[in-house]
């Protein structure tokens, strides 16, 4: 097996389907469901909306939220909790709609187009606003 | 830090930026280069029936594949935080730059001009796409052992594609090619 998917010179071997060290399939914990409830971009930030943890949230769940008191991306849960990206989404997706958490594709849209079914567009952002963006980028590496 | 009815808090706002290329090109090297964090890897895992040529002849086989991902961050000022994703380097996981790349600012094709053809994958997707994307000819040791025009050349791109030498170990040489990505993107977006 090469050690491709794992790109850079002095990375480990692929580890293909190794469940072993995880013990559990990965989906175990979305009871299956492989489907987020709506789309969550990798990037999409994450902070916690809750000062409390109902009891009988999930392991995973708290965990999540331990994390987030600052906004951070599904990237970065995921990879600190050791949890498959498509995990992540599905958790992170039950804990926007029960108002635990909130994300960057809510805070990020404008409140005049805030949809109420809070199903996130992937549409990219309209022109004017997308070149403002990238000026913004521009201008933060600059002074980097 | 308590609920409230409005937020105080930073509400910043993600980007990303992907970067592709060959295997072993140094796309790690050129994310940590630059990266505010250790860079870390994230993991998906794709299940799909399997095709063709390794099939036993059961039709219903599912194969399962854990693809890794390494990524970075940068916080830009307040309100803007940059994250770099390296692309998974095979073929086979080309389905996942679907995801990686959505919403993306647009793309480093890194390249290695030893390996030129392992760069054809990247700017083939990133051409078909429509996404900016800016050719970074990779010298670890200072070498350039072609000249831009002539890798411009071998690897078809268009004459507005910013094409470049940089070095991923260098964090200067980093910001250089993220600058040039992003003010290559801001030029598309305005014509």
């Amino acid at each position: 097996m090469p050690a491709e998917s794992r790109h850079g010179a002095d990375d480990e071997p692929e580890e293909e389907a190794d469940f072993g060290r995880r013990l559990i399939r990965p989906y175990a914990v979305t009871k299956g469901r492989t489907r987020p409830t709506r789309d969550i971009p990798i990037e999409t930030l994450v902070r916690s909306n809750t000062s409390t943890v109902p009891p009988g949230l999930g392991a995973e769940e708290r965990e999540i939220l331990s994390l987030v008191s600052e906004p951070i991306s599904v990237a970065e849960i995921a990879a600190r909790r050791g949890l498959v990206l498509g995990v992540v989404r599905v958790l992170i997706a039950d804990l926007v709609q029960s108002g635990m958490v909130e994300t960057s594709e809510g805070w990020s849209r404008p409140q005049s187009s805030r949809s109420s079914t809070g199903a996130a567009s992937e549409a990219p952002p309209a022109p004017h606003t997308h070149r403002e963006l990238l000026e913004r980028v521009l201008n933060g590496l600059q002074s980097l | 830090m308590t609920a409230q009815e409005s937020h105080p808090e930073r509400t910043p706002l993600p980007v990303k930026i992907v970067v592709a290329g060959g295997f072993a090109v140094g796309k790690s090297t050129f994310v940590k280069s630059i990266s505010e964090i250790e860079p870390l890897t994230t993991e998906a895992v794709m299940t799909r029936a399997s095709e063709g040529v390794d099939n036993t002849g059961v039709a219903t086989e599912k194969k399962t594949t854990t693809v890794a991902m390494d990524f970075g961050r940068i916080t830009l000022g307040d309100d803007l935080i940059l994250y770099l994703f390296g692309t998974p380097g095979q073929d086979r996981f080309l389905f996942m730059w679907d995801d990686l790349i959505r919403g993306a600012i647009g793309a480093v094709v890194l390249v290695d001009t030893g390996r030129l053809s392992d760069s054809f994958l990247a700017v083939d997707y990133f051409e078909r796409r429509g996404i900016p994307f800016v050719v970074a000819v990779n010298c670890f040791y200072g070498n350039a052992y072609h000249a831009l025009e002539e890798v411009r050349d071998a690897l078809a791109i268009e004459a507005d594609v910013p094409i470049f030498y940089t070095d991923a170990r260098m964090r200067d040489a980093t910001k250089n090619t993220l600058l040039q990505l992003v003010q290559h993107a801001l030029t598309r977006a305005v014509s």
